[in-house]
């Protein structure tokens, strides 16, 4: 037994050694060869949001790709580094400490809120540049000097609902899943909108929603928002609210852009806001179909995988502009305001937060998603 | 090397949830599956007292390993009506009853949001926003509850715990009054959980209720029965292990298209063969 104990030690500080010294070679190697410019990813790569986090990875890979064959980056090659963050703040900051310490990277792109939120104020004490493109959590507004966000906040999409519904009802009911999502998007939604909010909400995975959509008819709204993050849920939900006989009109968050939606009865005539649109231009085209042909199936989430897409060429743009310096690199994405890429002309902010992506209101018309205009 | 202080912090935090939860699993028998939630409790509490108050984080701590005393003193008192497998289950119910209050409670825990910007601590003067000295505190704190914790096991009391995991009716029989020896290790332990979650909420400086689902219970039950059951050395050696063993696994240099599927593949497999050579765990002194 004590001999035992002694091999389990030995092992435990072998492993310690493996860390300390592998950790401390590649610091030294890092500092030798400058001719890479480190990017480090921190996304979901498994778990529930896995899939997202592939996607957005298999983008990073187009445009690192591209960027390396025309040259590269101020003159060097474009290395990024992969690391899973599960999309959870503790496995996200692991990922970040050792992107930062061992691999020595001074540009993070963060995937999740949960991560970013968890990342940011490491970023910001090493002076690290941190790009976000997935989080749209309210709070990353202001998280820092080198903080940037690639995307809408949920306050964005809030202001737009309240405003849009504002103009015909008084009294509506939000039917809300309890993730942070689409619980910071009910409270954008209550801070803008004027009327009377009656709030219905579901924990995460529940299928039987007749208890929730009874109590919402029995108080009589004139009209419902659907706010779900887990389209099944959503589709559930829709489906039984138009069952147990609500007729009324439905508006609802983003899911309703989805296929599986679109093409349901009950979903007919639904408003939605949807992500904001991605262009119709020629960078647009090209991206979308270099990931077909390469990866052999369609793009989900055509934003997300936009953003992701723009921020690695906005990054590569600063560097070849002012060269691989953070305090300078941030100052030239703070006053960036006329970048190219495949959300159309855009730049960012004063806090980091890209202007310009407003969420699209769209109606279900005849099972297609169009363009609503307010009549 | 921040990486590492960064890691040795995590490693100091679940040794303190592993050293807890020891006393009561591996000394008493008793398994419980809601450590999380003390966990969660503890980090709740010190989030909310230190973005909402000017308090001082160890007066958050108090206040945090307080309330949560409180709580585990009426789940102990439900539990305490359980045995066997039904205290397992039972326990496991109280985990997601508090995790439900974490995500619904919005107006106090902000929900699903989760409580960003929570402030390190400050000794005389000194904020700790530097992970080296952060380490230095959670260093002092992970010593000072292993020493409470084997004070604790070699104590009479500690030996009349071990007796109730050996024959509860026997001991009642010489007169223990079991109950109140199952209670009290209970609340300590859940109590020495909330210092872990405190020192968790401060370090990420973020808290959201995702940290503290079951799964997250069933991980720190994992250190405890990998390090070594009725071991205080055991349950360290099981933090350092099942902390390291995932972020050693990123070294190792798989392709970066399943890097990320392989490491817990691969982490998975590690434990399933330690459990069928060494049942009982690295060190450990007594089996499930």
């Amino acid at each position: 037994m004590q001999a035992q104990n002694k091999i389990i030690w030995l092992f435990v500080l072998l492993a310690l050694i493996f860390i300390a010294v592998y950790a401390s070679k590649s610091e030294n190697s890092g500092e030798k060869n400058g001719e890479t410019v480190k990017i480090g990813f921190i996304g979901p790569l498994s778990g529930f949001a896995a899939a997202w986090g592939e996607e957005m990875r298999d983008v990073v890979e187009i445009a690192r790709e591209e960027i390396n064959t025309s040259g590269g980056v101020n003159g060097q090659a474009l290395e990024i580094i992969y690391e899973d963050g599960k999309c959870g703040p503790k496995d996200a900051l692991s990922a970040a400490q050792k992107l930062i310490t061992v691999n020595k990277v001074k540009i993070l792109l963060v995937i999740c809120g949960q991560e970013a939120l968890a990342v940011a104020p490491v970023a910001e004490r090493n002076q690290v540049l941190m790009m976000s493109m997935w989080a749209t959590h309210p709070d990353l507004t202001g998280a820092g000097e080198f903080i940037f966000r690639n995307s809408y906040s949920d306050d964005d999409t809030g202001r737009v609902m309240a405003e849009t519904i504002n103009k015909k009802y008084g009294k509506v009911a939000v039917i809300t899943e309890t993730s942070d999502f689409t619980v910071g998007l009910l409270k954008a939604f209550k801070k803008y909108f004027q009327g009377e909010v009656i709030e219905e909400n579901y924990p995460p995975g529940t299928t039987d929603f007749r208890g929730y959509v009874l109590d919402v008819i029995s108080k009589k709204p004139e009209t419902v928002v659907m706010n779900p993050n887990a389209p099944l849920g959503g589709i559930s939900a829709l489906r039984q609210l138009r069952q147990l006989g609500y007729k009324g009109p439905i508006y609802g968050n983003y899911f309703g852009e989805l296929e599986e939606v679109i093409e349901i009865s009950e979903a007919e005539g639904m408003i939605f806001f949807a992500d904001p649109n991605v262009g119709n231009n020629q960078i647009k085209s090209e991206l979308f179909h270099k990931f077909e042909s390469l990866y052999g199936r369609a793009p989900t989430i055509k934003f997300a995988d936009a953003v992701t897409y723009d921020s690695v060429y906005m990054i590569k743009q600063a560097i070849d502009n002012v060269g691989l310096d953070n305090s300078k690199l941030k100052d030239y994405l703070h006053s960036l305001k006329d970048f190219k890429g495949v959300m159309g002309t855009y730049g960012f902010d004063e806090n980091g937060d890209a202007i310009g992506l407003l969420p699209t209101v769209k109606q279900i018309v005849n099972g297609k998603a169009v363009l609503y205009t307010q009549p | 090397m921040p990486y590492l202080i960064h890691l040795a912090i995590l490693v100091g935090i679940y040794g303190i949830l592993g050293l807890s939860l020891n006393l009561v699993v591996g000394y008493t028998g008793l398994l419980s599956v809601t450590h999380a939630a003390f966990y969660g409790l503890g980090a709740y509490a010190t989030a909310i007292l230190l973005t909402s108050t000017g308090l001082n984080f160890f007066v958050a701590l108090l206040l945090g390993v307080l309330i949560t005393s409180v709580l585990a003193l009426l789940i102990g008192l439900v539990l305490s009506r359980f045995h066997g497998d039904y205290y397992a289950l039972g326990s496991f119910g109280f985990n997601i009853i508090i995790y439900s209050v974490f995500l619904n409670w919005q107006s106090l825990t902000r929900g699903p949001l989760g409580i960003p910007g929570i402030r390190r601590p400050e000794i005389f003067g000194l904020n700790l926003t530097d992970n080296f000295h952060f380490l230095l505190l959670v260093l002092a704190i992970l010593l000072l509850v292993y020493f409470l914790c084997r004070f604790i096991v070699n104590s009479s009391f500690g030996r009349a715990l071990r007796a109730i995991r050996e024959d509860e009716q026997a001991l009642q029989v010489f007169g223990y009054r079991t109950t109140f020896y199952k209670l009290i290790i209970f609340v300590l332990s859940a109590a020495l959980a909330a210092v872990a979650g405190s020192l968790f909420a401060s370090y990420i400086t973020f808290v959201d209720p995702s940290s503290f689902v079951l799964f997250e219970s069933i991980f720190i039950l994992a250190i405890i029965i990998l390090g070594g059951l009725a071991n205080l050395r055991g349950s360290l050696l099981g933090a350092l292990f099942l902390i390291l063993l995932p972020e050693l696994l990123r070294f190792v240099g798989f392709p970066s298209d399943i890097a990320a599927q392989m490491r817990q593949v691969v982490y998975g497999l590690i434990l399933v063969i330690l459990m069928l050579y060494r049942p009982q765990g690295l060190v450990g002194e007594y089996k499930l």
